[in-house]
């Protein structure tokens, strides 16, 4: 199958930055493809609002360099470089009204006042705000203001928008309602996004990749169905959706299977590994089979169920295994014939096929 | 809505009570002072109704040289505003920058903790050596050296509410470091730069024990009222007193009105 080679806007490569003794981020690589909707992914302080910054020129790398649209910047000031950005505060001048705002930009490429006027209004008007131009910015709710720091980025028509944890102040509602309207204006603009997050479910609905980063370090970069499906490191298996991990050491290896011994309990996983291997093995609730349905799996415990969540469309429980471990299962209640009651022993049980082995 | 009745009204009277009495405690002596001004006799003392009158504020402006020392000391006043204002602001501005922000502010403040006298007699030395005649200049510049840490504190309060976000921002859509600066910066910061120059300009004409050390042949108001006070109660010193004052209150009360003027302009615009 043929690929289109994409073309790269933004290419990190080696990038570092320290604080003092604290390395923030730690030799990352990383390239960006034009028109693409990027996710920096990862918990608090992994580096991935820094390495946003350094992308914006707010922050200058101690090592590594950057380069946007084929050119080297560096140690090339903010104010010198085509991204634009929406802080995480919004950074409105709380002084000028929603126009002025609008139209900060703008002064320096186009010196018609009527003309900046009505480039101002015009993408006021694309982002839900027509009208608003006169307006005093701290009268704005929330959603309000976060558009009018959208519109004041776009106007001047950049070619990456950066996004700092740009969903992070709203109600569950407006979330929801913002990320569809981010991702339309994504692909009506076909210009590059690059968003920061801590949120996986935002990141996974929103992004064409996603680049998972932990302790300044860049983990694994790739579609949320390729993360989701086959993680590339523990840390990924264990950050993106939810899933149950067996750390443990291969004892046995076959032609069709592999055992892995992991805290007394006895696993099968696919074959292909050395013994004596560290390998972690990671199954998502979802895949996790309750009573008779677990019955003639490849992988089957008994275990205890502790307790039961009742989640709409799904029933989530909750038991020990005979190790003590704590284990997670989603079931639809429309595929089981018994529900089971607290405290009773059932089997649970997933096939080799079910899971993921992660090298540790 | 709770709050209101945690006090008993005994309580509440009793806090008016204290107030009425510290603000009486605080204005009362200067208030006496502008009453005897209007006693034409050279006894210091409540006029009588019927004989209330201006004599000692007419001497002011005639027998004595007070239009000359008002101009001197607005003169200085007036530089060592601008002087402290413009530092406090690069002071401000640099602060951010910082990495060891306390030790500049430490050596900002510092001169707070010098007692005038030294402060004066150390300037007056320091400028000898400098081969610096004494003059307006240097009473300016110690008015300047006095009043900084007190105006460093309030940019830096005033500085400290502008976000960092603002200036990236700012940055971000293109504007260098002046226009930043003209655009985003001052807009937000003007009142603590401008409470930073008033600071420089009320320090200065209440100063007076520096500015005796170093000042050479121009005397300043604050050193003529005090060689009036030793040589003897002459009572156009009082009339003098009684204007300072008077002035004093009439600007309040105009900054009051002006305050109350823009709160309800703003309240009509709102949104």
């Amino acid at each position: 199958m043929g690929e289109v080679a994409r073309e790269v806007n933004v290419r990190l490569v080696d990038l570092s930055k320290q604080f003092g003794k604290i390395v923030a981020v730690d030799s990352l690589s990383l390239d960006i493809e034009n028109g693409e909707f990027l996710t920096l992914l990862g918990p608090s302080g992994s580096g991935k609002t820094t390495t946003l910054r350094m992308i914006g020129g707010f922050e200058v790398p101690t090592g590594g360099e950057i380069y946007i649209r084929g050119k080297i910047v560096t140690n090339v000031p903010p104010n010198q470089r085509e991204t634009r950005m929406v802080f995480q505060d919004l950074a409105l001048f709380p002084h000028m009204s929603v126009g002025k705002n609008v139209e900060y930009g703008l002064q320096f490429t186009e010196h018609d006042k009527k003309k900046r006027q009505l480039l101002a209004k015009n993408v006021l008007a694309s982002v839900g705000l027509e009208g608003f131009y006169d307006r005093n910015v701290n009268t704005l709710s929330g959603g309000q203001r976060q558009r009018v720091a959208l519109a004041r980025a776009l106007v001047t028509h950049p070619p990456i928008l950066l996004l700092d944890e740009p969903l992070g102040a709203l109600d569950e509602k407006l979330r929801e309602q913002t990320q569809g309207e981010l991702k339309m204006m994504h692909r009506e603009l076909g210009i590059t996004f690059i968003m920061v997050t801590h949120n996986q479910e935002e990141a996974l609905s929103m992004s064409n990749r996603v680049a998972v980063v932990n302790e300044g370090r860049l983990e694994q970069v790739a579609s949320p169905e390729d993360l989701y499906e086959n993680p590339g490191t523990t840390f990924v298996a264990g950050f993106v959706g939810v899933a149950k991990l067996f750390e443990g050491e291969i004892v046995r290896d076959s032609a069709d299977k592999s055992k892995l011994l992991s805290n007394r309990l006895e696993l099968f996983v696919p074959s292909g590994f050395r013994e004596g291997e560290e390998v972690t093995l990671v199954v998502r609730p979802e895949r996790i089979q309750l009573g008779t349905a677990a019955k003639d799996k490849e992988n089957m415990f008994e275990a205890k169920i502790q307790d039961i969540l009742y989640k709409g469309s799904a029933l989530e429980y909750g038991l020990i295994l005979s190790n003590g471990e704590k284990i997670r299962a989603r079931v639809d209640p429309k595929n089981i014939t018994e529900t089971g009651s607290i405290g009773d022993t059932v089997p649970v049980g997933w096939d080799i096929k079910d899971c993921k082995v992660v090298r540790s | 809505m709770r709050q209101a009745q945690v006090r008993s009204s005994l309580e509440r009277n009793g806090l008016r009570v204290l107030v009425a009495v510290a603000i009486a405690f605080i204005f009362t002596p200067s208030l006496y002072i502008l009453i005897i001004s209007f006693e034409p006799s050279l006894l210091p003392r409540i006029p009588a109704w019927n004989e209330i009158s201006l004599k000692w504020y007419r001497e002011l402006f005639q027998q004595w040289r007070l239009p000359g020392a008002l101009k001197q000391a607005a003169l200085d006043a007036s530089l060592t505003a601008v002087f402290t204002g413009v530092l406090a602001l690069f002071a401000g501005l640099t602060y951010r920058e910082l990495k060891n922000k306390a030790y500049f502010l430490a050596l900002l403040t510092f001169p707070i903790f010098i007692p005038g006298v030294i402060m004066g007699l150390s300037l007056s030395v320091f400028f000898k050596l400098l081969h610096l005649r004494p003059s307006l200049w240097t009473v300016v510049l110690s008015h300047t050296l006095y009043a900084l840490p007190f105006a460093t504190i309030v940019i830096l309060v005033s500085f400290s509410s502008l976000k960092e976000s603002l200036i990236e921002a700012s940055h971000d859509l293109g504007a260098g470091k002046f226009k930043t600066f003209k655009d985003v910066i001052f807009p937000l910061t003007r009142n603590g730069i401008l409470g930073a120059a008033l600071f420089g300009f009320l320090l200065a004409l209440n100063e007076f024990i520096r500015a005796y050390m170093v000042s050479g042949w121009q005397e300043t108001l604050s050193i003529y009222m005090f060689g009036q006070m030793k040589s003897g109660a002459d009572p156009s010193i009082y009339a003098l007193a009684g204007l300072i004052l008077s002035i004093s209150i009439l600007l309040i009360l105009l900054a009051l009105l002006y305050y109350a003027f823009i709160r309800k302009r703003s309240a009509i615009t709102e949104g």
